[in-house]
């Protein structure tokens, strides 16, 4: 092995652990909520798989936007968001047994069931763990404004995900959409649009997007928050019915479930777009 | 944001069409759902739950019987922690008993679950009832 290649290896080695940090700063608080523990044995293994099958491109993407590694060219993207998968397995596997929730003696259906769930919040942060916690430079990044409208959809969408994925699992989102009535959803609803809006240009956080001057109010209201907050529905919709929250539900009780989890969608989608 | 600005000002024209499309896509979907909440909440019946039981299938176990049923809610209000009994009488005579609790039963909606017996409850009488529920 020469020198050179050796420190390459390295330094490869320290991203890997940063990744580590991040993939358990993202799911521990998933890791030790008991509902998500639970999901293992009664979501169906058809929709685990399409859930996988869409979380690894998801994850190239938030690679290619954020960068687990600064990358040349797509190839180490796709590299990069297997190894993040890779971390993201690694920690659930060990943080699983290390709190005695994963047994030798569990049947392989239960075992793949909880590690893989709890696998997609985990490599989330190993993947964004670069960005966030490493002392990458700002040339590295990959601007999202260079890459136009979709990237930013994507982003929002990614960003939505992660947050109502990590409210999803517990008791609380369904007691909440039981106890609410039609008018607290809507409140609901007309919130998460104000939420979205000030957290992505009014209130001034770090990262913080300018207002086009020479564009409308409404133009980039319709064409963010609302585009956003329809993204946050479609996500948290699409979570609640990988974790089978919709079985034999009519159509009112499942549209305040998912107005009540797209409101942490809404603020992951509009935090998102300035973080990643 | 210059550097966008400075590309759309060197294209020479607005946003596409695509994302036009998918701004409206965007605006339908918000409204529907808005559209969708206002009208339960003007014109929905707040009727309190009511709840019908019905056995969908009887299985034989290792043990001994389960018997599947499905408790369907045709009122518009959620009962949870729907407390149930199931009883089987032979000849008039109470043969044996089981329970279940559903955590919900939402509105318009259906919940299934399952009794577990000793006895074969298709010989016999089998009679479902919610003994009682809470309002969350």
């Amino acid at each position: 092995m020469s020198g050179r290649s050796r420190s390459r290896n390295v330094k490869f080695w320290i991203t890997c652990s940063r990744g580590v940090g991040g993939a358990l700063i993202f799911s521990l608080p998933l890791i030790l909520t008991m509902e998500m523990w639970w999901l293992g044995f009664y979501v169906e293994p058809a929709r685990l798989l399409l859930f996988l099958v869409l979380l690894l491109p998801t994850l190239y993407g938030l690679s290619y936007y954020s960068g687990f590694e600064p990358t040349a060219d797509w190839t180490e993207d796709v590299l990069d968001a297997l190894v993040a998968f890779a971390i993201g397995i690694v920690v659930s596997v060990v943080s699983l047994a290390i709190i005695a929730v994963l047994r030798v003696n569990m049947p392989v259906s239960e075992l793949v069931g909880k590690v893989t769930l709890m696998a997609a919040p985990a490599s989330f942060g190993a993947v964004l763990a670069s960005k966030q916690l490493g002392q990458q430079s700002q040339q590295n990044r990959v601007s999202t404004e260079a890459n136009g409208y979709g990237s930013e959809l994507f982003i929002m969408a990614a960003g939505a995900l992660f947050l109502s994925f990590s409210v999803a699992p517990t008791e609380e989102m369904v007691l909440i959409a039981h106890m609410m009535t039609p008018w607290h959803a809507l409140l609901l609803a007309l919130v998460s649009l104000v939420v979205m809006d000030a957290v992505v240009f009014g209130v001034g956080f770090r990262g913080q997007v300018a207002r086009p001057p020479d564009t409308s109010f409404w133009r980039v209201f319709l064409n963010f928050t609302v585009v956003g907050y329809a993204i946050a529905l479609l996500i948290s919709a699409y979570v609640l019915w990988t974790f089978g929250r919709f079985e034999g539900m009519a159509p009112l009780p499942a549209l305040m479930s998912t107005v009540v989890l797209a409101f942490p969608g809404a603020l992951g989608a509009a935090i998102s777009r300035l973080i990643v | 944001m210059p550097e966008k600005k400075h590309k759309r000002r060197r294209a020479g024209h607005g946003p596409p069409i695509s994302q036009y499309l998918v701004a409206s896509l965007g605006l339908v979907i918000v409204l529907a759902t808005m559209g969708y909440l206002a009208y339960a909440a003007l014109f929905g019946d707040g009727t309190p739950p009511s709840l019908q039981l019905s056995v969908s299938r009887i299985e034989q176990t290792g043990s001994g019987y389960r018997v599947l049923f499905t408790a369907k809610n045709s009122g518009a209000e959620t009962a949870a922690a729907v407390h149930l009994e199931a009883r089987l009488l032979r000849d008039g005579g109470p043969v044996e008993e089981a329970r279940a609790t559903l955590d919900y039963v939402p509105g318009h909606s259906e919940t299934k679950g399952g009794f577990a017996f000793e006895n074969d409850p298709r010989q016999g009488e089998l009679r479902l009832e919610v003994s009682g529920y809470e309002l969350p």
